[in-house]
């Protein structure tokens, strides 16, 4: 059998099993072993299985994966996300649209300590979209500025999708991390803009003049809990703010100033977390064991969960570099007669199809292997080109069908249907692909800030 | 027997935990010591990737149970039940094959590992066998689970019921 025929088939097996509902993880490493047993045999696909099992996770780098999930598992499960919207919203209410962007700075201030784009949405969204809808935001804008802020998750460091990028690609992790700084904060900023020019044009989505157009997407004013955010005292605020400082000085400012690894950092983040966790248990006097105990089986599952595909996707690389797939087809595109930058914009666009099909860290692990190779063989720049997928990734988890974070917020709060919330989320999508299209434009707005440690 | 099997992979997952704060904890402690006194614990970071090892492993099972290992419901959802059902009993039966080849060959690398001593040179030179068992434990542990997973099947295809467990949610936190 001709290796092309092998590649295809392996190929089949991998689709078929994740529309059989298998575990994506389970699906990879059936796929990788089926390859290598039609393209050598049997033992020898299952040594090579019994070998990566072990190899892939057995690296100290890769400790800074457990280390940023349980960082953002503890700062999900403290009282973090209630403080920075209460703090953020007293910082904003003044402006037209002011709640909205509390959302979105308070979605970027826990997405620089959680690393995490779907807990960001659960962890802010019941709060923000509760005061959105109490000042007669619309629940479409309120249900698409949680959901769209939230992706931020995934770029703001600490983030694992750009750790793990780091890991299958071979680039810097550190770097990474760095170089998700600038385009997050762009992020941010595309969305108070977006946010502030709808204001203007349709200030009635904002609450303003309500009675006019309560009836337009649901009953205004409705809370589905108890009464207002509490307005921070002083000192509240303050220790809210100080608690972002130091996770973001520990983890970010530990890489960038290059005192400790991107590992060290991760397991210096953890326990700053953990100490935060144990602070807002004992301040809640809700009891500490129970919440404590939650947020480590959940932290243990997830990283299981997140090695798991690690394993299957390193088995399934293994096979295509075995084939000899990537070579192919970094020579294949390669010799293609469309300009380069063409090319990469096919490549990035290819991710939308993908992002309907799969969920972001699957994506990210079957396609990287494939197209990152091909990217820097061209000569752009890998982190560059890394954030770019990210940002990708970013919209996959916002479009219809398998937008998580539209999920999320649908279920955040029961005013929201799948509906609104998809309907929501996507009036950010041109702002999205908009912030893409800069950092495609301007390399260095990625680039500045990574360059200044390498 | 399903409760035996949610005990063991239950058991696992409580070891995986004090296996993160192992690494939690002797990380912050190995660096806070080297800024401080120039000396860090050599043993943290030479067993930390072991650990880890460890970690993902043993908590494979009860991850599983909770259905947290990543799945994509997206085409399954739009067949009739019994199809879907079936469909998934078949991918599982195949899976469960690859896996029990695997942890045939993860079993005769423990062995063999655990024989020679197998261990990493170094400053301690930590042994590496137990990572290599944990593998082989872990494995067993989510194939029984799987196991589970495929009478919940079977019972579903004769009712005409899908019986879902797995979840596409897994990655809420990542």
């Amino acid at each position: 059998m001709d290796t092309p025929t092998i590649v295809l088939i392996a190929l089949s097996v991998l689709f078929a099993l994740i529309v059989m509902r298998i575990p994506i993880a389970l699906a990879l490493l059936a796929a990788g072993l089926a390859g290598l047993l039609l393209l050598r045999d049997l033992d020898y696909a299952l040594a090579t299985a019994a070998h990566v099992a072990y190899d892939t996770p057995a690296r100290y780098v890769l400790i800074v994966i457990p280390m940023f999930i349980a960082m953002g598992i503890f700062a999900k499960h403290g009282t973090f996300a209630q403080d920075a919207f209460a703090l953020a919203e007293r910082l904003l209410r003044k402006l037209r649209g002011g709640l909205a962007m509390a959302t979105v700075m308070t979605c970027a201030g826990f997405a620089a300590v959680s690393g995490s784009s779907v807990a960001t949405v659960a962890s802010i969204g019941p709060l923000a979209i509760r005061e959105m809808r109490r000042h007669n935001y619309s629940v479409t804008l309120a249900a698409g500025v949680v959901g769209a802020s939230g992706t931020l998750g995934v770029l703001i460091p600490p983030s694992v999708v750009l750790v793990l990028y780091g890991i299958v690609s071979g680039e810097s992790i550190g770097a990474l991390l760095i170089a998700g700084i600038v385009p997050g904060i762009v992020s941010a900023v595309m969305y108070f803009a977006a946010i502030y020019s709808w204001g203007l044009r349709r200030p009635a989505m904002m609450g303003v003049d309500a009675g006019t157009t309560a009836g337009n997407e649901g009953a205004a004013g409705e809370a589905d809990g108890p009464g207002d955010v509490p307005r921070p005292r002083l000192g509240a605020a303050a220790y809210t703010l100080s608690r972002v400082v130091i996770l973001m000085m520990v983890v970010v400012g530990g890489i960038y100033t290059g005192i400790v690894t991107a590992t060290e950092a991760a397991g210096l983040g953890a326990i700053v977390a953990l100490i935060f966790f144990l602070i807002d248990a004992v301040r809640a006097r809700a009891g500490l064991w129970t919440p404590f105990r939650q947020a480590t089986l959940e932290s243990v599952s997830l990283t299981s969960m997140a090695f798991a595909l690690l394993v299957g996707a390193a088995v399934f690389t293994f096979f295509l570099v075995l084939a000899g797939v990537p070579k192919m087809l970094t020579d294949w595109v390669i010799a293609l007669p469309i300009p380069d930058a063409v090319i990469v914009v096919i490549i990035l666009l290819a991710f939308i199809p993908l992002g309907m099909f799969l969920d972001p860290i699957s994506m990210l692990l079957i396609a990287v292997p494939l197209v990152h190779p091909v990217v820097t063989a061209m000569g752009y720049d890998g982190i560059w080109f890394a954030i770019l997928v990210v940002k990708m990734i970013e919209i996959g988890l916002i479009t219809p069908p398998f937008g998580m974070n539209a999920f999320v917020v649908a279920g955040a709060s029961r005013y929201v249907t799948v509906e609104q919330s998809f309907a929501g989320i996507l009036r950010f999508l041109p702002v999205d692909l908009l912030t893409i299209l800069l950092l495609f434009l301007f390399p260095p707005l990625v680039l500045w800030l990574p360059g200044l440690i390498r | 027997m399903r409760r035996t099997i949610e005990t063991v992979g239950a058991v696992l997952g409580i070891v995986a935990g004090l296996l993160l704060f192992y690494l939690i904890i002797g990380i912050g402690l190995d660096v806070t010591l080297r800024s401080v006194t120039g000396r860090g614990l050599p043993s943290v970071a030479e067993y930390a990737d072991i650990v880890l090892v460890g970690l993902v492993y043993l908590s494979l099972a009860r991850t599983q149970a909770d259905g947290g290992h990543v799945a994509s419901e997206l085409v399954a959802m739009r067949l009739p039940p019994r199809l879907r059902v079936g469909l998934e009993l078949l991918g599982l039966i195949v899976v469960l094959g690859f896996l029990a080849g695997l942890t045939w060959f993860a079993l005769e690398t423990a062995i063999g590992s655990y024989r020679r001593g197998e261990y990493r040179l170094g400053l301690t030179g930590a042994l590496i066998w137990p990572a290599r068992w944990a593998i082989v434990v872990g494995l067993i542990a989510w194939q029984l689970q799987l196991l589970v997973r495929l009478a919940d099947l079977v019972q579903g295809l004769r009712r005409g019921r899908d019986p879902s467990a797995s979840s596409p949610d897994a990655l809420a936190n990542l």
